[in-house]
């Protein structure tokens, strides 16, 4: 529980990140000028659907955290050793 | 012998066809833009959406090819879409993008989960898969600024993709889902994924002058391309943490004069694509029986680090002494990540 806040912590502070550059209004240096001009297309457009897709990713990987699999059909695993050096193996 | 014929057919087949799809994909939007169909404000905004609908959607789309395992149907479907966005594009340009975009999400999800069946749990197929969209961008942004974009071309090219992709037989799957009972595989996600974001948001803003020249350009292609095919390779020879973190330990300085020093700038692209294989397959492994949402996940996470490069954020991002850091914090991410990802105590992450 505490680590998918944790992730949708991480998730929705870039997301806030990206708002709050938006709301923060234009820097001369790099702003997108297209985007900087319409703050609320890029809202509709870029933050909104982003948010929505992130919170489905979300709430799909929460899905499968607790989903019920049949007995029957569950492997044990071994340690994953594939990240380990062969020296380490 | 059996299994390396079948997995050099697969990577031949799926990895040709990925180039073909983003070479498309890139060829709709640009060609939209010198038809006139697009003006400069509409390029940004079909790029955007482009992106948002094509890496976002993945995650789901990925959930449920690999709910209703049909990774293959996927990746078929993927090419019908883009292709119908390829006739559609000098009738309706933004549809026709974003149908394109929707096409490109569905073949990476068909592909993905091939590509991390072919040799399960190895890095090595994923990199070989994924490396060729690279140039598929390059080649497809090379067509539409020629004026050699022909819909039919394209649509003979989807049409022999797709009875490819039919014919060949393909690997065995393990979509069997395992419930992961520890939450270490959490952490393990959110250390990977935010490397993942790294990359993405370095990749966009790092820049080199050196690129107008059209030789370095294509170098800089290839050693994107060649990076992400042999750190699979390496990885599972050499071990992943090592090539991984190594890598990116190495590529920091080299990105950081990389754009004075043409060499260095391309030693150090090859070298930091060098985590991509083993990011996505470390994702992949945390979730056993969903390679489809897994490669979404990653897809995801590269929109969120690419989309901050459209963002005033990017003047943050740009200076080379803050894109140094932030490649050595990706470092540290995908070093711990890892680490946990391979404890030896025991683990009974799944059940």
């Amino acid at each position: 529980m505490k680590r998918i806040a944790l992730l949708s912590g991480v998730f929705v502070s870039m997301i806030g990140a990206a708002f709050a550059d938006i709301a923060v209004g234009p820097n001369p240096a790099d702003f997108i000028p297209v985007i900087a001009n319409d703050p609320a297309a890029t809202m509709l457009i870029v933050v909104i659907p982003v948010v929505i897709l992130v919170a489905a990713a979300i709430i799909i990987l929460w899905h499968l955290k607790h989903q019920k699999v049949p007995a029957g059909s569950i492997a044990k695993s071994d340690v994953d050793k594939s990240a380990l050096t062969p020296k380490e193996k | 012998m059996k299994d390396l014929k079948l997995i050099s057919s697969n990577l031949l087949v799926y990895g040709a066809t990925h180039a073909l799809v983003d070479a498309a994909c890139v060829a709709i939007i640009f060609a939209a833009f010198f038809a006139k169909s697009l003006d400069a404000a509409g390029l940004v905004w079909a790029i955007l959406l482009y992106n948002i609908i094509a890496f976002g959607a993945q995650p789901i789309l990925g959930w449920i090819s690999d709910s209703f395992k049909v990774p293959r149907g996927f990746a078929i479907i993927g090419c019908i879409i883009v292709a119908l966005g390829v006739c559609l594009v000098s009738v309706a340009a933004m549809p026709a993008i974003l149908i394109a975009g929707l096409g490109n999400a569905f073949f990476h999800v068909g592909g993905g989960t091939i590509s991390l069946n072919l040799t399960p749990k190895k890095a090595s197929a994923p990199g070989i898969f994924v490396a060729p969209g690279a140039l598929g961008l390059f080649i497809g942004a090379l067509i539409a600024n020629n004026g050699l974009f022909f819909p039919l071309a394209f649509v003979l090219a989807f049409a022999v993709a797709c009875v490819a992709m039919f014919v060949i037989k393909k690997p065995k799957l393990n979509l069997k889902p395992l419930t992961p009972k520890s939450n270490i595989f959490f952490v393990v996600l959110l250390l990977i994924l935010l490397s993942v974001v790294i990359r993405a948001l370095v990749g966009s803003v790092v820049a080199f002058p050196w690129k107008t020249d059209f030789v370095l350009l294509i170098a800089l292609t290839l050693a994107v391309v060649f990076g992400k095919a042999f750190g699979g390779v390496l990885a599972d020879k050499l071990g992943w943490i090592r090539v991984a973190t190594i890598g990116l330990i190495v590529s920091a300085p080299l990105l950081y004069f990389g754009p004075s020093f043409a060499l260095v700038g391309l030693f150090g692209m090859l070298i930091f694509n060098f985590t991509m294989p083993v990011t996505l397959v470390a994702v992949s492994n945390s979730l056993p029986g969903r390679p489809g949402f897994s490669f979404g996940l990653t897809t995801l996470a590269l929109l969120l680090g690419a989309l901050l490069a459209f963002f005033p954020s990017k003047a943050f991002f740009v200076a080379p002494e803050i894109i140094f850091v932030v490649i050595i914090i990706s470092a540290a991410c995908v070093y711990f990540g890892l680490r946990l990802y391979s404890r030896r105590d025991k683990d009974r992450s799944f059940s």
